[in-house]
């Protein structure tokens, strides 16, 4: 005999956010760095900001209140024009 | 509204819950008619929207909760607690996300106090924290399965925790209130006498405080005080909230000496504190964080500054847990960035 049970995944489920697509070069693009605030992630990002240097790309920094909370929103609005973020997770 | 999946029979349907929705353990069918019996034990609506889970962010309803809570062996009587809790973890005060998502081994503690506890035949007697108990294995496991199958907190995938904890099935137990000298922790959270609360903190695995020897309140926190200071915790170089679970025979020889939960508050804020000296030597010793925190203590540059493990007082959540046969109480250390939340039932 069929048996109904009840989905227990929630109401709603949002739509799965899709990666934005690679940018094809670097060059003119503008790379944001997000450093998470924990420890050693900002030697990581320079690390990574020495490697695009003369790539042509721009860099955009920002860096996380906590890295125990969301990145608050004027974090995010930083980094809004970028083509690719790198973040960095220190720990 | 949440969706009703069918199988072909009970067993598929056992066998595809206990290996997609559940915590490792076997889970009970969400059965209409199972569901539709903890909804009849609260009065709220079947799709009031409570609110999006972190981190994955689906929506919530009671309905869903109640679907989670029967997975979890919620008996009806404990729904209302259950659904309590877990509207207390999506206040933003609490930061669910980090939780969820943190390195570290937190987890909520839920300590249920009122007499809706004894109603709802939770135990606050022997083994209170441990297992055999239907509906404090379900309060917290209700939570945990709210937290996995709606908000989507898998080991490895949003759940980065490095060990995890055995805490994380369940961390539930109610207050004793018959063995406690003190007013209800409900009654000190400011609810009036009557009201059950349910209160949460990001928490780490209790560490159990024994003693048998101390006969007066300042020995006895003593003790105390050491275990709470260990640095390996957060709380040792970013004070925080914790939690004391003082065991009645604990409570009663500091309650008998004429001491109130205020006045353990104070002590174990002055004595469970650590050293600039000691904190520099070892643990999560941070120059510019610890320094930081410190200052607001003593000066950062003296390495006799003491700073505390608890952030003021009052941080320390205090209840009374167990039964009246033995010394040992449990002091539970916290997660960094979740401030502990309580909710009337």
């Amino acid at each position: 005999m069929t048996v109904r049970v009840y989905d227990p995944r929630g109401s709603r489920r949002p739509a799965k956010a899709e990666t934005a697509p690679r940018p094809a070069a670097l060059s003119g693009a503008t790379v944001g760095l997000l450093d998470n605030s924990k420890e050693q992630a900002d030697v990581m990002l320079e690390r990574i900001a020495s490697k695009l240097d003369g790539q042509g790309a721009r860099i955009a920094r920002a860096r996380k209140g906590s890295f125990s909370r969301v990145a608050e929103p004027d974090v995010l609005d930083q980094l809004r024009e970028c083509g690719a973020v790198v973040t960095a997770l220190g720990g | 509204m949440a969706e009703l999946l069918e199988f072909s029979d009970a067993d598929a349907a056992l066998d595809h819950y206990i290996e997609h929705f559940s915590d490792g353990l076997p889970v009970v069918l969400p059965t209409e008619r199972r569901v539709a019996q903890l909804l009849a034990a609260t009065t709220r609506e079947p799709d009031f929207d409570l609110g999006a889970v972190p981190p994955g962010g689906a929506r919530l309803t009671v309905r869903d909760v109640a679907v989670n809570a029967v997975l979890a062996g919620c008996p009806a009587p404990a729904f209302p607690i259950a659904l309590t809790a877990v509207e207390a973890a999506l206040e933003p005060a609490f930061n669910l996300n980090g939780i969820q998502s943190t390195t570290h081994s937190a987890t909520p503690l839920i300590v249920v106090s009122g007499p809706a506890a004894a109603r709802a035949g939770m135990n606050a007697s022997f083994n209170a924290f441990g297992p055999h108990n239907r509906a404090n294995a379900a309060v917290g496991r209700t939570l945990r399965l709210v937290m996995a199958n709606v908000g989507g907190g898998l080991p490895g995938k949003t759940d980065m925790s490095v060990q995890g904890s055995p805490a994380k099935y369940t961390f539930c137990a109610a207050e004793n209130l018959e063995q406690s000298p003190w007013p209800s922790l409900a009654e000190r959270e400011g609810y009036a006498p009557g009201t059950t609360s349910v209160t949460l903190m990001a928490a780490e695995d209790g560490h159990v405080v024994a003693d048998h020897r101390s006969a007066d309140p300042e020995r006895l926190l003593e003790n105390v005080a050491d275990v709470m200071r260990a640095l390996g915790t957060l709380n040792a170089c970013l004070p925080g909230p914790m939690t004391l679970a003082l065991c009645p025979q604990h409570a009663r020889i500091v309650a008998n000496a004429g001491w109130s939960v205020a006045d353990v508050q104070r002590f174990l804020y002055e004595r469970a504190a650590n050293s600039l000296e000691r904190l520099t030597a070892s643990g999560e010793f941070d120059r510019a964080r610890t320094l930081g925190v410190a200052a607001r203590y003593g000066d950062p540059g003296d390495p006799r500054t003491r700073v505390p493990v608890i952030d003021a007082p009052e941080s320390l959540i205090v209840c009374v847990v167990g039964a009246p046969t033995g010394g040992f109480s449990t002091v539970v250390p916290s997660w960094l960035a979740s401030r502990p939340v309580h909710r009337p039932v």
